[in-house]
């Protein structure tokens, strides 16, 4: 069977989910502020060169204004060879054609311009440069500035900012992580103790810590639970054992008085009838009997009375009880084997004999049943198998259950695999039920720690 | 005999002292333990039934006083306390038997009719007979008109048990005490089986059958009446 399950691995957990959100929003607020950021520096680089260009634009043409041709050529030849070291390009044409420049520099119209490529008569290229083109009286110039600088600029911005993602991110992930595996424990040993719950441990509850967080608190209420839980179970048990209990003196009244109609009736009217009752008050007598039985093994609290028992020996005693019963209903009973365990042997002959009586009542005639006993995997295990009808596979849990008769099974209380069930989880064994290709096969797996002793 | 009922239940007293009486005996009844214990301490009935949920003085701690007082007269405790454990605590007490409630009466009467001779206390016998029947004690051999029988270990087990008991009931539950040492019920037919294979060995190769079956609880073995 499927079973949920309340830990599902540390990546999935809800501590590390939540710090995966966390980076996603931290990403995408580092991503837009980082964008905003390299803007604006851009923007201000930007601006800081264009204001430097426009002023080297108005020298260039005060220097247009006071100098003769002649002059104004040398001057803004210097003025290139000068800019050429700052990586700053100038181009100056009258009408003629160039009169200096240290670029090849195309004289265009537009008075801003970003031009790609630009080769200096140094030969030097330039990969981006922002031009300005203006007027100085004749002349036009172009002046341009390489914006390498920008590109730097906002590359180091960016690399500052992802190195600073990244540092987060690892840190938001280390946290998650480590929040993820803490409460990942706690779930851990939550789940241990219902695991250990559902499987009849009531007395399993869940650690508390000093200083609780949200999951203490739930382990807390939990545990809460399970302790009215285990009062309501053991209210419900030990009444179901007083009841049988408290009953059994007016039983055994009503028993006496049966008896005592069916001497005074004798064989005159009513006889019959005052048979019946008294088989119907023995039947009654005997359910009480197997319910007390059974509820006094769930019950038991204190450790089990355990001796050295061979199986084996418990086995054959109870082919010798019921060797007769068998053989009168067609069949043949055999015991086999031998293997050692620790525990109450009235308590495991009276398991043992519970799973012949089933065979010899529900295999049928012909039927071959064997006990037997071996030692599997160090572990002590009674068997009872039969080559009878058996029972169906979905059958098989369902008729461990008291009062549970499959159809066609015929008399009995419904409470002998109950009882053995019960026996066998006392001495902490598993009880399987299996086929036999053809029948059934009953396996007692007693624990390996006690075939030890 | 003289038998000792000690019994708070008025109802369950009284059906047991009139089927008791109605079988010969004196019955004497408590419905307390002091009152039973003071009662015991100078009289000697040859049989005690207690219960063990008493007023007064419960009857594992009856038990246990009457023993320490030296009274070795054998005690039936007839009680609804009767888990494997509970008996144990029982018979440590000094009890020679234990029948749960709820009960038959003929399983009662045929317990303490069994505790009552069990007491006889007759040098032992290695020669059990009824009718053309023996049982040699010693030899662990049967033999019936002269003829030798076979008989397997529980079979010769049943026989004697029986035999030991001859005029008187055996109740199936008795035998699966006392031959199997088995105190719980394991399904209608166990004993009778084994009882009918006995029987084929003992009563059918012969004219006159010696085991005879009481009612659906027992058996009984006698001669020709």
């Amino acid at each position: 069977m499927a079973r949920a399950r309340l830990t599902s691995g540390l990546t999935s957990g809800a501590a590390f989910r939540g710090a995966l959100y966390g980076i996603a929003a931290f990403c995408g607020v580092l991503f837009l502020s980082g964008i905003a950021v390299l803007m604006t520096a851009r923007h201000a680089v930007m601006s800081d060169i264009q204001a430097g260009l426009a002023a080297q634009l108005a020298f260039v043409q005060e220097m247009a204004a006071a100098n003769e041709p002649a002059a104004f050529g040398e001057t803004v030849s210097d003025l290139a060879r000068r800019f050429a070291a700052a990586n700053m390009v100038v181009a100056v044409y009258d009408a003629e054609g160039v009169v200096a420049a240290n670029a090849a520099l195309p004289p265009g119209t537009a008075t801003w311009k970003i031009v790609e490529d630009v080769a200096t008569v140094y030969g030097e290229r330039l990969d981006r440069v922002l031009l300005l083109t203006g007027r100085a009286g004749p002349y036009t110039v172009v002046l341009g500035r390489d914006l390498a600088g920008v590109a730097r600029v906002s590359h180091a911005i960016a690399g500052v900012l992802a190195l600073v993602g990244a540092a987060v991110v690892a840190a938001l992930i280390a946290i998650g992580w480590v929040l993820s595996a803490r409460s990942e424990r706690a779930l851990g040993r939550i789940e241990a103790v219902l695991d250990r719950v559902s499987r009849g441990e009531f007395g399993a509850r869940a650690p508390e810590a000093a200083d609780p967080d949200q999951i203490d608190r739930v382990a807390a209420k939990i545990n809460l639970h399970l302790d009215r839980l285990e009062i309501l179970m053991e209210e419900a048990r030990s009444r179901a054992a007083s009841i049988a209990h408290d009953l059994r003196t007016p039983l055994a009244r009503a028993m006496l008085t049966a008896e005592r109609l069916l001497a005074e009736v004798g064989e005159g009217p009513g006889a019959g009838a005052a048979a019946d009752l008294a088989g119907e008050l023995d039947g009654l007598a005997r359910i009480f009997d197997a319910i007390l039985r059974i509820a006094r093994l769930e019950g038991a609290r204190e450790a089990l009375p355990a001796a050295p028992v061979d199986l084996g020996e418990v086995a054959a005693e109870v082919a010798d009880l019921y060797g007769a019963a068998a053989e009168a209903a067609g069949q043949s009973l055999c015991a086999e084997g031998h293997a050692w365990t620790a525990g109450d042997p009235v308590l495991l002959t009276q398991l043992a004999a519970n799973l012949a009586a089933n065979a010899v009542a529900h295999a049928g005639p012909g039927a071959s049943i064997r006990l037997s006993a071996a030692m599997r995997d160090g572990r002590a295990v009674l068997a009872c198998a039969d080559d009878g009808p058996g029972i169906p596979e979905a059958e098989r849990a369902r008729v461990l259950d008291p009062f549970v008769r499959l159809e066609g099974a015929g008399e009995g209380t419904g409470l002998g695999l109950t009882f053995v069930r019960a026996a066998a989880e006392r001495h902490g064994a598993e009880l399987r039920l299996g086929g036999n290709g053809p029948g059934l096969r009953v396996e007692v797996i007693f624990p390996a720690k006690l075939a030890d002793m | 005999m003289k038998i000792l009922l000690v019994e708070d239940d008025a109802k369950i007293a009284q059906f047991v002292a009139e089927g008791l009486a109605q079988e010969g005996h004196a019955v004497e009844r408590f419905g307390d333990g002091k009152a039973a214990l003071a009662h015991c301490l100078d009289a000697d009935p040859d049989v005690a039934i207690i219960d063990r949920m008493l007023p007064g003085l419960d009857g594992l701690s009856l038990v246990r006083a009457l023993r320490a007082a030296g009274k070795a007269m054998p005690v039936l405790f007839l009680t609804a306390l009767d888990q494997v454990d509970q008996r144990v605590e029982g018979f440590r007490a000094g009890a020679d038997d234990y029948l749960g409630k709820p009960f038959h009466f003929a399983e009662l009467l045929a317990r303490v009719e069994a505790l009552g001779r069990r007491q006889g206390g007759t040098a032992p016998e290695t020669v059990l007979k009824v009718h053309d029947l023996s049982l040699d004690l010693m030899a662990h051999s049967a033999t019936r008109a002269g003829q030798e029988i076979e008989l397997h270990a529980r079979e010769y087990q049943l026989l004697e048990l029986l035999m030991r008991n001859a005029g008187r009931v055996v109740t199936r539950s008795m035998l699966l005490d006392r031959v199997w040492n088995i105190n719980f019920e394991p399904g209608t037919t166990v004993v009778e089986t084994h009882v009918s294979r006995l029987r084929a060995k003992i009563d059918k190769p012969f004219d006159c059958p010696l085991i005879h079956t009481v009612r659906n609880f027992g058996y009984v073995m006698h001669g020709p009446r």
